[in-house]
């Protein structure tokens, strides 16, 4: 059956009423964030006057110009506190919401896709696997992430989530004081799952040309190339979409079958995003980079939104489709 | 005098610039030679892989294939052969394809069996077969990737007259038919 009429159907029985349910919340929650603004904006304003009053009382006028003003200060300190805790509060608030949204739709969303899958709305793939797949040359000093899924579909494990890791560059303006800054390395979702076959090298497929260390790089910063031969295959559509490079000419070829190649073909057009694939440690790696943060609810108005809902359902459809896409349950006799 | 001079100069730099073409062609060609050796020692290696599965492939099929004696004596014919010291490249490219369409046969023939295809010795052997299959596909990829890179520098203009004058032979390339038939046969396998 085609997965939108079988979605629909899905979405009628069992999410809508549950997006009501959780709207209900989403307005409950907003009301309250309301209420406790006002709050807090009613209680700063106390404090405002109350500490101008108290203020010419001690010093006879509002504002003394040679004079420490305490009230004042201490005013100034309880306002930076009541913002930070009515923040707080709104963030606690919200978050619960986006936890129960998460908890009840999206997982409901991810068993509905494959059964077999759990899906932990905060965790997140870990930074040694993000570091291990040598999918981007520099190490992250900021990795966070969240929406993770992992399980068995067919014979193969997989596991991924979203994923933001950033580096920090230290700048030194004209003065020599130093600034810190940070570069994105990557925001989207990382995929981890068991390759179908066994290999010793490592392997990568990009489809735009990497950035690899220059001799300079090399010597001075002891940089490896990573990306170790350049890899020519036979199919010259291949070769113009993607770049490829790994360790072993043979091995790459073992991995890169004619019919694998000719579905990461089929998988690049579909999802049409700049991917990145590595296979490292008999398990392929695939990065495919999201601008937007994925699988987050509206607040501000009605999550009851079919489109946004079959969003997050085609999304992850796209990431358990890899192991089908590329065949990863068709395995050969050495990793059955 | 001075023109003779630039003369003699001119051509001095000419004949000097064309040594160092020569060198630097013929050196290309002999990387590119040794990486084609490199990728056929690759496609040996598999092949050898395979030929070691052949006596116990044979072993288990013997005897619930009666009738099919003669694809079993091929096979094994054709192991003998391989076995043989001081092969050519091309004999050895031809002993690899003439086994390819042997073990087809012999993949077809075991269809006709089924309590055969049912034992698992004979179906991990297969499965077995099947993976060095793959295997040695991807070894003659990169050969034949290689020798075509290698005859390109041997038969093109203008680095062919540097392959003429020491004496570069272009390569042949390995069938790709056999291997890549076994590759759709991996799939079936498992879904029998």
């Amino acid at each position: 059956m085609d997965s939108s009429i079988h979605f629909d159907a899905f979405y009628n029985r069992e999410l809508l009423p549950l997006l009501t349910e959780t709207d209900r919340l989403r307005r409950r929650t907003r009301a309250k964030n309301r209420g406790i603004s006002l709050k807090y904006i009613v209680i700063t304003l106390v404090v405002i006057v109350v500490a101008f009053l108290v203020n010419r009382i001690i010093y006879g006028t509002w504002v003394h110009n040679d004079k420490a003003n305490v009230p004042l200060v201490i005013m100034i300190i309880a306002i930076f506190g009541l913002v930070f805790y009515c923040r707080k509060t709104i963030k606690k608030n919200k978050g619960s919401f986006v936890g129960q949204f998460k908890g009840d739709i999206i997982e409901k969303i991810v068993h509905f896709v494959d059964d077999n899958l759990t899906y932990s709305p905060y965790k997140m793939v870990s930074e040694r696997d993000f570091v291990r797949s040598k999918l981007f040359r520099r190490k992250p000093d900021s990795y966070n992430g969240d929406d993770f899924v992992s399980g068995t579909v067919g014979k193969t494990y997989i596991e991924f989530s979203e994923v933001h890791a950033k580096y920090l560059i230290q700048d030194q303006d004209e003065d020599g004081n130093s600034r810190d800054r940070w570069e994105k390395i990557f925001d989207g979702l990382i995929f981890k799952a068991d390759f179908n076959k066994h290999f010793n090298g490592e392997y990568f497929i990009f489809t735009e040309k990497p950035s690899r260390p220059s001799m300079l790089e090399r010597v001075i910063n002891r940089e490896e190339d990573r990306l170790k031969e350049t890899i020519e295959t036979e199919d010259r559509e291949f070769n113009r979409q993607f770049y490829v490079y790994g360790s072993d000419q043979i091995e790459a070829r073992y991995i890169l079958s004619s019919s694998f190649m000719r579905r990461l073909l089929d998988f690049k057009q579909k999802t049409d995003k700049k991917i990145r694939l590595s296979f490292i440690g008999s398990a392929i790696y695939v990065a495919i980079p999201y601008k937007r943060n994925l699988f987050e609810p509206r607040y501000r108005s009605s999550v009851v939104d079919k489109e946004d809902t079959a969003e997050f359902y085609y999304d992850l459809k796209t990431v358990i489709d890899i192991v089908k896409e590329l065949d990863l349950n068709t395995r050969i006799w050495s990793k059955q | 005098m001075n023109t003779t001079v630039t003369v003699i100069v001119t051509i001095a730099s000419i004949l000097l610039l064309l040594l160092i073409w020569g060198v630097r062609t013929s050196n290309k060609l002999i990387r590119r030679r040794n990486q084609a050796d490199n990728a056929f020692a690759g496609v040996g290696a598999y092949l050898k892989k395979r030929y070691d599965l052949i006596p116990n492939l044979v072993a288990a099929a013997q005897e619930y294939m009666g009738h099919e004696k003669e694809v079993l004596t091929k096979v094994t014919a054709l192991r003998s052969a391989a076995e043989k010291p001081n092969l050519t490249s091309e004999e050895q490219i031809a002993l690899g394809n003439k086994m390819n369409a042997a073990l087809r046969s012999f993949q077809v023939a075991v269809e006709n069996y089924p309590q055969l295809k049912a034992d698992t010795h004979i179906m991990q052997l297969q499965a077995a077969l099947n993976e060095v299959e793959e295997q040695l596909s991807a070894a003659r990829r990169t050969y034949n990737a290689a020798a075509m890179k290698y005859n390109n520098g041997v038969q093109l203009f203008p680095s062919n007259i540097i392959a003429g004058i020491a004496g570069f032979r272009p390569k042949s390339y390995i069938d790709a038919v056999g291997a890549e038939r076994n590759n759709v046969d991996v799939k079936k396998l498992f879904n029998r």
